[in-house]
């Protein structure tokens, strides 16, 4: 077996936590916003991120010189994915917390319905529109090609399409 | 770029209803618990006898870095109760007792369910029953539950299965080792499976009367070893790996291709019934996110028409579909044996051969199915919100007790 975590000084130690809180502190609001929008709720998605963290946190020392947001990103799009199917569910997420208040009706009313997506599509959502990847970044963290990210993406939209009919011409461009 | 688009970039970024702040302690903790676990465990392997105070003591006051040992025996046993207890030296025949005045027989139920099986006429459950990360596995027998097994802080199971006599056992989670039982749930041990059976893997298990097979739904691998044994061996199925399901149909084995493009078209589940000498196909009936749903001597398959309807296909054959009937499209779609089906969401419904009927369960809509087990005429639904009992059928439910 292979130790996650290689023997070092206290010293050493000290510097991975602070390195690691300093990660944290800066990244946290941003990392439990796409927990939100990969897990369809605030509390689902902090879930997520608290367990992405406790992996990423064990593995510091080989994680935090490549790309440590790459990483949790990741986790926490792989657990999304199979908790949501260790639900046994064939159809998106209706049975969910009740949607907190928010400042524009609007978002709350599209929040709902990308809730509502199957997993899978909703963390393309998520990789696309929350992190701005592109579609081979996005197949990449999902690890299936570009062309199944393409057509999970174009399901979703014409979903939230159908769902939302203020948005319905797909045409229109802002 | 859309309206849509710009819409969603917008409500995606909207401000957190909570502060993140006490995110970060709960990481510590779950750090602490992780390497507690880690090294309780390790140190039980290598050395056969864990000094649990020094060790505890050691890993609670910080973030201590303690480098683990490798495991030295095939199989590592895990006594019940808390890690920071001595565990016995590792071993694959002589697995853990029970200590004196840990779980035993009492009026508590499971409260929230994770999963559920069948075997030998009993019900076997698993429950996580505060909101710690501990999992409690519970036996009903007749009308008595008995809390059977505590496993170690940190494992969060999530899958259990069981084989027909009730005797041999296997449970795993998210993340956590696969666990095994040869004594009925008595007493559980690691299997060795390599070096896969670590932390980080997610293991899906599932059992005929002979053989029990394991998903690593991570790693690209599938495990076969003889019922009563720990004898695990990778496994193909035709030379095919990459599986994420794995269900049994009485004395045959399905296996569910990890979905690849649109459609899932390409993942077509794979059938044997020789124990895993020859393979068939049993390509869903349509496309879509499909999951098999396994019950007795039957599988199904939910197919939404995009209308708000689905429709119910059940394969007896494994071989061929045929429509049960058709339904609102609900969310959670729950297998109750081989001539029924709940489908619950807005609405609750009963499906049987005879027809729909909306029923009520008592859930209420945030609650979620997580195993179901039939005892004779008994069903039972394991839920996050406690197991139900039916003695109709599924018609009516009342809470287990």
């Amino acid at each position: 077996m292979t130790p996650d975590v290689e023997p070092r000084t206290r010293t050493t130690r000290d510097r991975d936590l602070a390195d690691f809180e300093a990660f944290v502190a800066a990244r946290l609001p941003h990392l439990l916003k796409f927990g939100r929008a990969l897990a369809g709720d605030e509390e689902r998605g902090a879930d997520l991120v608290q367990d992405a963290l406790e992996r990423t946190f064990m593995r510091w020392s080989k994680v935090r010189d490549g790309d440590p947001e790459g990483y949790i990103r990741r986790a926490m799009v792989n657990r999304s994915i199979s908790v949501w199917r260790k639900l046994h569910r064939e159809q998106p997420l209706t049975a969910v917390p009740e949607p907190h208040e928010m400042d524009r009706p609007r978002d709350h009313e599209l929040l709902d319905a990308v809730r509502r997506l199957p997993a899978r599509q909703r963390a393309v959502i998520a990789l696309r529109y929350y992190e701005d990847l592109t579609e081979s970044q996005t197949a990449a963290v999902l690890g299936c090609s570009v062309g199944t990210a393409k057509s999970q993406s174009s399901r979703a939209m014409a979903t939230l399409r159908t769902k939302l009919p203020t948005f319905a011409d797909r045409e229109e461009m802002s | 770029m859309t309206r849509l688009e710009d819409a969603l970039r917008e409500a995606l970024d909207a401000e957190l209803r909570s502060s993140p702040t006490g995110l970060l302690e709960g990481v510590r903790r779950g750090v602490r618990r992780r390497r507690l676990l880690r090294t309780v465990a390790t140190a039980a392997a290598a050395a056969g006898v864990v000094a649990g105070l020094a060790v505890n003591g050691a890993v609670l006051t910080g973030l201590d870095d303690t480098t683990p040992q490798p495991a030295t025996s095939p199989t590592e046993t895990v006594p019940t109760g808390s890690p920071s207890q001595p565990a016995p030296t590792g071993s694959s025949s002589q697995p853990a007792p029970t200590p004196t005045g840990s779980p035993s027989p009492t009026t508590e139920v499971p409260t929230r369910v994770t999963a559920m099986a069948e075997g030998g006429g009993l019900v076997f459950v698993l429950a996580h029953e505060t909101t710690g990360d501990a999992t409690t596995l519970w036996r009903l027998k007749g009308d008595v539950w008995k809390r059977l097994h505590e496993f170690p802080t940190g494992s969060l199971l999530e899958w259990l299965a069981f084989t027909p006599d009730g005797r041999n056992g296997w449970a795993s989670g998210l993340g956590t080792r696969v666990w095994a039982t040869h004594d009925g749930g008595e007493t559980w041990a690691r299997p060795a499976l390599g070096s896969d059976n670590e932390r980080g893997r997610s293991f899906w298990p599932a059992a005929t009367s002979t053989t029990v097979w394991l998903v690593d739904q991570t790693g690209d691998r599938l495990w076969r070893a003889p019922v009563g044994s720990d004898d695990f061996v990778p496994a193909t199925a035709g030379g095919r790996t990459g599986f994420f399901q794995v269900d049994t149909v009485g004395d045959a084995v399905v296996l569910t291709p990890e979905p690849i493009g649109e459609g899932n078209v390409t993942s077509v589940p794979l059938v044997s019934r020789d124990d895993g000498i020859s393979w068939t196909q049993l390509p869903f009936p349509c496309h879509g996110e499909n999951r098999l749903l396994a019950a007795d001597d039957a599988v199904f398959a939910l197919c939404p028409d995009g209308r708000n309807a689905a429709t119910v296909y059940r394969s007896i054959d494994l071989a061929r579909w045929q429509e049960f009937g058709r339904s609102l499209a609900l969310t959670d779609t729950v297998p109750l044996a081989d001539d029924r089906i709940l489908l619950r969401g807005q609405e609750e419904i009963l499906m049987t051969r005879v027809g729909a009927t909306s029923i009520t369960t008592g859930l209420g809509p945030g609650r979620s199915v997580w195993g179901t087990a039939q005892i004779g005429d008994q069903f039972f639904l394991g839920t996050d919100g406690g197991v139900l009992v039916s003695d109709d059928g599924g018609l009516t439910w009342r809470a287990a007790k």
